[in-house]
């Protein structure tokens, strides 16, 4: 073997206690979410009480077209700035049954799966690294899905979050004028960074998976 | 990984070393390999020989490529 160079420049060092501390970080995430996620399904299959969790029993959509705009009643002490009313309403389930408990928690279940299976296989990753030697295949196979999950899930997130909104709302509000899909997509909403991280990801992933092939080529160089 | 594949590639690097009268670690001092990688090299362990390393071993034991290594198709 060649002699091991450093990029020059290149100051930081991933060392073992840097592993440590983001296996505790992540293996606290992982308690966290996991947490939520059987807090959550536990609020739909018994009968916890609305309150139970969080705000869970609320769900926030567009008003209907015909709604008259309400604009929050504040004197601004300027002028040339006005207050825009926000087209949204927020339902109150007061008494949701089991699938609207469901529809309810469905896009933050949606999200929690998909940060427990991230935060599970950057564990994994990082619990490579301490054996020695992280380019191997398994880590490849990782990384890619990986990047599956963030891609699926800025798709699926918001998705779920509409159909359950439009379920939700389905018998509740006046079907007329009622909007059924209503997104925005800009630089900075949730499903393009999440697809742009995604994207990012997957790259990486390539790059791994032949960095891998790399190291099983120079294994038993000499 | 897939199982090694027998290639038939033989190294002389023991009989080399006995016919010179030099160790291992003699060897490897000279041509600047560590002493695991020629082990792993005389001992026929070895995947690939990189070309500075293949021309150190010549210069050093004044040998030939071809005294170094041998190809047997039947092993």
């Amino acid at each position: 073997m060649s002699p091991r160079t450093r990029t020059p420049g290149f100051r930081f060092r991933w060392s073992r206690t840097d592993s440590v501390v983001m296996q505790v970080v992540l293996g606290l995430g992982l308690a966290l979410v996991g947490a939520t996620t059987a807090l959550s399904l536990l609020w739909v299959t018994t009968g916890l009480s609305v309150g139970g969790v969080g705000r869970s029993d609320r769900v926030t959509v567009q008003q209907p077209m015909e709604a008259p705009d309400t604009v929050p009643d504040v004197e601004l002490s300027v002028d040339d700035v006005t207050i825009a009313a926000e087209p949204t309403m927020t339902l109150v389930f007061e008494d949701p049954s089991t699938v609207e408990r469901l529809m309810l928690v469905l896009p933050a279940l949606l999200g929690q799966a998909a940060a427990l299976a991230v935060l599970y296989l950057v564990l994994r990753v990082i619990r490579s690294q301490g054996k020695g030697d992280p380019f191997v295949p398994a880590n490849a196979r990782r990384v890619h899905t990986i990047a599956f999950t963030i891609i699926l899930a800025s798709i699926l997130v918001p998705t779920a979050r509409g159909l359950a909104g439009l379920f939700l709302q389905d018998g509740v509000v006046p079907a007329e004028g009622m909007v059924l899909v209503a997104f925005e997509l800009t630089l900075g909403s949730a499903p393009l960074v999440g697809l742009l991280a995604g994207l990012v990801l997957a790259a990486l992933a390539e790059v791994f998976r032949r960095g891998t092939w790399m190291r099983d080529d120079v294994d038993g160089l000499v | 990984m897939p199982p090694e594949e027998a290639t038939g590639i033989r190294i002389h690097l023991d009989k080399l070393l006995a016919q010179r009268g030099m160790t291992l670690t003699e060897l490897s001092e000279r041509v600047g390999v560590t002493v695991v990688n020629l082990s792993v090299l005389k001992n026929e362990r070895a995947k690939a020989i990189r070309f500075s390393t293949l021309a150190a071993l010549c210069r050093e034991l004044d040998c030939q490529p071809g005294d170094l290594i041998g190809h047997d198709p039947g092993h």
